[in-house]
């Protein structure tokens, strides 16, 4: 069971948004892992991940991007983040993260940024 | 003092940190993040580690709050490991190559001012302790 999380899968043009709401934790990362490799699988090489209404991640939701940013990057990929909440910026700076993730205010920023980034 | 006592699965996660939430309403947001996250770290390396046997046990959270500062004890009945052993992330190395491992107990001690740990008889004993803001 997994019920405080949802997770939505969009595209916008050539990119693939993943939308995670709720909670990234050791007991929902999992699901995070099964969509965003679901994407990655069918070739997505664009990927915005939107937590701009996730409200909690813990170590085992960054571990999830890290996996992913990883693949992508090996692939020629890119991984942007839209991500909103204060708390949720704080984790990612702990970690440093911060250096790591190209974070977006928005979503709309991140889609704006694989049109012009590297 | 306010006192859960849960299954050591990852489905109790969401109810610990409700419960946090509780516990600290009158704290403050940032003393609530703290607690959620320290706790959330220490909880999900026992649930996920702490029974290799395959059977879960229990975990209780004791939560105290003073005027000076907020004290959470994690007690578990999984195997001896003390979180604190871990090593530090290695934050100079790219992220490609850096492993991920340490990073939880690495945000623990970065939320708590203190955190300390010992096995008493068949029981693991996490204590933190984080000081409120003094009053305005």
């Amino acid at each position: 069971m997994s019920g405080h999380v949802e997770i939505l899968e969009r595209r916008a043009g050539a990119v693939d948004i993943i939308v995670v709401k709720g909670r990234l934790d050791a007991g929902s990362s999992e699901k995070a892992e099964e969509h965003i490799n679901k994407v990655l699988d069918a070739g997505g090489r664009s990927l915005l991940v939107n937590l701009c209404d996730l409200d909690y991640i813990s170590s085992s939701g960054l571990r999830v991007l890290l996996v992913a940013l990883k693949r992508l990057k090996k692939d020629g990929g890119a991984l942007r983040i839209a991500c909103a909440q204060p708390q949720i910026l704080e984790v990612f700076t702990m970690a440093g993260f911060h250096r790591i993730f190209s974070l977006s205010p928005d979503e709309a920023a991140a889609l704006a940024g694989f049109s012009t980034g590297p | 003092m306010a006192e859960l006592t849960v299954r050591a699965e990852l489905t109790e996660l969401a109810t610990i940190a409700e419960f946090l939430a509780e516990v600290l309403a009158g704290s403050g947001d940032e003393m609530v993040f703290a607690a959620q996250l320290a706790v959330d770290e220490a909880c999900s390396n026992t649930i996920l580690y702490g029974y290799p046997g395959g059977e879960a046990g229990t975990i209780t959270i004791t939560c105290t709050v003073d005027d000076d500062a907020v004290r959470v004890t994690i007690a578990d009945d999984g195997v001896a490991f003390d979180p604190l052993s871990a090593p530090t992330p290695l934050f100079d190395t790219p992220a490609e190559e850096r492993p991920i491992g340490g990073l939880g107990v690495h945000f623990i001690r970065t939320v708590m001012d203190s955190v300390s740990y010992t096995r008493k008889g068949e029981k693991n004993l996490l204590s933190m302790e984080k000081k409120r803001p003094a009053s305005p």
